[in-house]
């Protein structure tokens, strides 16, 4: 017997501590306004404070608050879920014949800031100045039906929902078309030789061995719903509906000194709120078994639509006109009048509000600069990080360290945005730091905020990397160092460009952290944006969307016309 | 069911896929088959050959683009007629590669549901569930779920679910290319004997050639998107109609010569030399170029030289001991033999043996000529 056994000590590879030190330091960075957020607001003197419950308490209408946000988002993503799902279907397992409208149907929201379609949906809708109530009106007039009141209302219950409908249905189609994308499509022909109909393939097959797709969707939507700020902010606050997530911002922003403790504690119930909606996921599936991905590759044999096709085709067209085209018309006409009217006269028509936003250090055109610059550099910075984190990680499967920050960077996902704002806030701004105002605040909590969907991009890539190409390599004499940026890198390069579009959208078109972390000293365009909103100054707003839209597009296009043709 | 009428009729069936930059891709080619009752066909052919698309046309998975299909004597597919019946209504089952089990569905329920969906009641159902599980002796399994079972077992319940309604007409698509070789062997035989007892009619794709010979009543080699020859797993085996089909079903030892006259008979001039074939062989003319090709299992190795006048002098290159045979690879000259023999010893490599052969082993086609 040997008895002793001695572990081989390697060489430390250089790269490999770079690596560590980047996760730890992003983990840190994560982890430590979060920890430091709650010591410093619950205990003083290391002794829990209750001062914050009693802040609390003195807020009005908790109850219609959480009622409020519970039941506006409940019932849009119950809506989405069915909506998301019909779409998933028919563009992925029927004749339908429209690719591209189901390619470009998950990628508009991406295109189009909510708070851009919210404020269009405004433009459109709104009881007096909205077009289509105007529209419909003269229609209804000359039809001889007389002078009616105003047909639509954005500023109410059924507005609110709809406005977020548009936004969660695409997290539910995405999710959902993957799941049947992947599903083995032999498991539905199976079916249809026992002799099940198309509905029930759908009913007793494809659904139910798709549903960790629909639930994840949904689940999704539901997240989604509670952090988004923009869309309750200028749809719910006009109509009087005031959401969890407006309230929170409004904490911070909005009183002097900053309600701290009251924001963390609404942001709390936030995280209460996507935690039961986890356990609800949870509870859904567990026992349940489901299909695994099949990857045979094989085309699947359609559901013939029959007469139902043209209906469907028109129906999907519809929404992307209602979603999409409508709202981005109405700020477009908007941004060229000279004010907001329904009655929209070419002879006025005025370029000045886009000359005014492009002159010299106008607050818009400074934040437009920054967002791009955060934008740019968030995102290569981003997506560096999240690859070389996803790296360190599958090459230290299975140690405590990886544990921990694989477990940090998903964290900022569960954590709502805005309690992230509010952390950001309490620990960077002031002593010792002092990064109010600074454009570093921003870039620190964007990287922080989007870590999660970065590095879920990278670790996706990652895994599309065969381990047999990195070990070849690793064989053939490279350092784990030259590995990663001669073999790994270029091979996940497609899908680090697409996760670079994903952060470089959210982060130059970010809006929840930016109403908190951005002023007059650091502007960026969601602070722009909230800026203009506050003043109620329509044509301007709505030429600051039409710009910011136009931007996000660009910069999407580009780089999907890239990906699409390195394939 | 009208008894006259075959199981399975296919007509002169086409169907061409479309690639990228125009190109088309003829997957069957004016394929014509006909199956009675009991009939065990199993379509043979290499990856890429059109068999399972042909088996999905069957199944109505895929929509030929011309030709006829009838099972049991009414029409599921004529392009004439421009009649297409889904598959839903075709009244088949289908063993799939994947097998295609329904992950939330528990076995018991997997099995039942082609009988849901024809209607019957809950009692029928559980009876009939009931007798399929026990005749594949998995009554143990009927409240798993898929994942919780093993290939094998998933494979039986695969098959009690396409047997389940008692159609007359079953399809396998390559059902036994995901389970291990002793399992394969098991599974194999297990499906002959209930074909054979229940008596429905299997199409049966498979590109092993050695599953196809001991499942099929019928073989039908596929090449290119057509049936190069159908018949028999012995008749295909010692006649093959075609160089091609020689070659891919078995293994096969292929000499090129020249017809000549030698003496009476008519003899092959090959690198061994002139071999003698009698006149029915050879059914060529003086000065025509053709190919011999042999089985394997035909020669026989011995160390001493035999009394034959065909025999020829060669050196063990490779030898390998498969229990009831032992492999060989012979060189004789710069010709390689294949020779499987039983014995109990392995000639050793190296070793120098003699290689005979009767000369009615050879089966002769023209031989290719060289692209």
């Amino acid at each position: 017997m040997t008895g002793v056994t001695k572990s081989v000590s390697r060489k430390p590879d250089g790269f490999v501590l770079i690596a560590a030190a980047i996760s730890v330091f992003v983990a840190a960075l994560i982890i430590y306004p979060l920890g430091w957020v709650i010591v410093d607001i619950f205990f003083t003197d290391w002794r829990f404070d209750t001062t914050p419950f009693e802040a609390l308490a003195q807020e009005h209408g908790l109850g219609q608050l959480i009622l409020n946000t519970v039941l506006a988002i409940g019932a849009a993503s119950a809506i989405a879920l069915v909506i998301g799902c019909t779409f998933a279907w028919l563009s992925e397992r029927t004749d339908l014949g429209m690719p591209f409208l189901g390619k470009m149907l998950p990628v508009i929201p991406l295109l189009i800031p909510p708070i851009a379609g919210a404020i269009g949906w405004v433009l459109l809708a709104a009881p007096r100045a909205g077009f289509l109530n105007s529209w419909l009106s003269s229609l209804a007039s000359l039809m001889g039906f007389g002078q009616t009141g105003p047909l639509l209302n954005i500023f109410s219950w059924p507005g609110l929902i709809f406005v977020y409908v548009i936004y969660l249905v695409p997290h539910v189609y995405l999710s959902v078309a993957a799941g049947l994308r992947n599903l083995d499509p032999s498991l539905e022909e199976a079916a249809r030789i026992s002799g099940a109909r198309p509905l029930a393939i759908l009913r007793d097959v494809t659904l139910p061995a798709v549903m960790p797709a629909v639930v994840s969707g949904g689940v999704l939507a539901l997240i989604t719903g509670f952090a988004l700020f923009s869309v309750p902010l200028i749809v719910g606050g006009q109509g009087g509906i005031e959401v969890l997530s407006v309230r929170i911002v409004h904490a911070m922003i909005a009183s002097y000194p900053p309600k701290t403790g009251v924001a963390l504690l609404l942001g709390l119930a936030i995280i209460v709120l996507i935690g039961s909606s986890w356990m609800l996921q949870r509870a859904v599936l567990r026992g349940g078994r489901f299909a695994t991905i099949g990857g045979r590759g094989m085309r699947s044999a359609t559901v013939k639509l029959g007469g139902w096709r043209w209906p469907a085709r028109i129906v999907m067209t519809s929404y992307l006109l209602i979603s999409s085209v409508l709202p981005l018309v109405a700020l477009a006409i908007v941004s060229v009048q000279p004010f907001w009217t329904a009655n929209i006269s070419f002879e006025h028509l005025t370029f000045k509000h886009y000359a005014a936003l492009f002159s010299s250090n106008s607050l818009a055109w400074t934040g437009l600069r920054n967002s791009i610059l955060l934008g740019v550099v968030g995102a290569s910075l981003g997506m560096l990080i999240a690859a070389v984190i996803s790296f360190y990680i599958a090459r230290n499967r299975g140690s405590r360290l990886a544990g921990i920050i694989d477990g940090a960077t998903k964290l900022p996902a569960a954590v709502s945005h805005l309690v992230i704002g509010i952390a950001f806030i309490s620990t960077f701004a002031g002593a010792p730091f002092h990064l109010h105002g600074t454009l570093a605040i921003l870039l620190m909590a964007y990287l922080v905020l989007y870590i999660p969907q970065a590095s879920l991009t990278a670790g996706t890539a990652l895994a599309q990397v065969g381990k047999e190409l990195v070990e070849a390599s690793l064989i053939a004499g490279a350092s784990t160092g030259s590995t990663l940026m001669r073999v790994t890198l270029p091979l996940m390069m497609s899908g680090l460009a697409a996760g670079w579009t994903m952060l470089f959208v959210l982060t130059a078109g970010d809006i929840t952290a930016s109403a908190m972390l951005a002023g007059n000293r650091n502007p960026v365009s969601g602070f722009v944006i909230l800026d203009l909103w506050t003043n109620g100054s329509f044509p301007p707003l709505a030429a600051f969307a039409m710009i910011l839209t136009a931007l996000l597009s660009t910069v999407v296009m580009v780089t999907l016309a890239w990906t699409w043709r390195r394939r | 069911m009208a008894a006259d009428k075959p199981q399975l009729d296919i007509e002169a069936l086409t169907k061409s896929f479309h690639r990228a930059k125009g190109q088309e891709v003829r997957a069957v080619d004016n394929v014509s088959l006909r199956m009675e009752m009991g009939d065990f066909v199993v379509l043979l052919g290499p990856s890429g050959c059109g068999k399972t698309t042909l088996l999905r046309c069957v199944a109505g998975l895929e929509s030929p683009d011309s030709g006829s299909i009838a099972l049991g004597g009414a029409e599921v597919y004529s392009s004439a007629r421009r009649l297409e019946v889904p598959p839903e209504r075709r009244n088949l089952g289908m063993v799939f590669q994947s097998y295609a089990l329904w992950p939330h569905m528990t076995v018991a329920a997997n099995i039942g549901y082609p009988l849901r969906m024809a209607g019957q009641c809950r009692a029928d159902i559980d009876a009939r569930v009931k007798r399929m599980l026990e005749m594949m002796r998995i009554e143990d399994l009927a409240n798993q779920y898929p994942g919780q079972i093993s290939g094998g077992q998933q494979q039986r319940v695969a098959l009690a679910r396409a047997l389940a309604r008692g159609d007359d007409m079953i399809l396998f698509d390559e059902p036994l290319s995901n389970v291990d070789a002793k399992v394969r062997e098991h599974l194999r035989l297990e499906l002959l004997a209930m074909q054979r007892e229940l008596g429905f009619a299997a199409l049966y794709v498979t590109h092993d050639q050695e599953e196809a010979m001991s499942l099929a009543t019928q073989v039908a080699v596929v090449a290119d998107g057509a049936i190069s020859q159908i018949g028999s797993p012995q008749e295909v085996y010692s006649n093959p109609k075609s160089l091609k089909v020689a070659k891919f079903i078995g293994s096969a030892n292929q000499l090129d010569g020249i017809v000549t006259r030698g003496g009476s008979d008519l003899a092959v001039d090959t690198p061994l030399g002139r071999i003698r074939l009698p006149e029915a062989v050879l059914p060529y003319a003086e000065g025509g170029r053709v190919s011999l090709v042999s089985r394997p299992e035909r020669w026989r190795i011995a160390k001493s030289r035999p009394e034959t006048k065909e025999a020829w002098q060669g050196r063990v290159r490779a030898a390998a001991f498969l229990g009831a045979y032992n492999h060989y690879l012979v060189d004789l000259g710069k010709t390689e033999l294949q020779v499987w023999q039983q014995g109990a010893q392995l000639m050793p490599i190296g070793s120098e043996i003699w290689c005979r052969v009767e000369p009615d082993s050879f089966v002769v086609f023209p031989a290719e000529t060289p692209a």
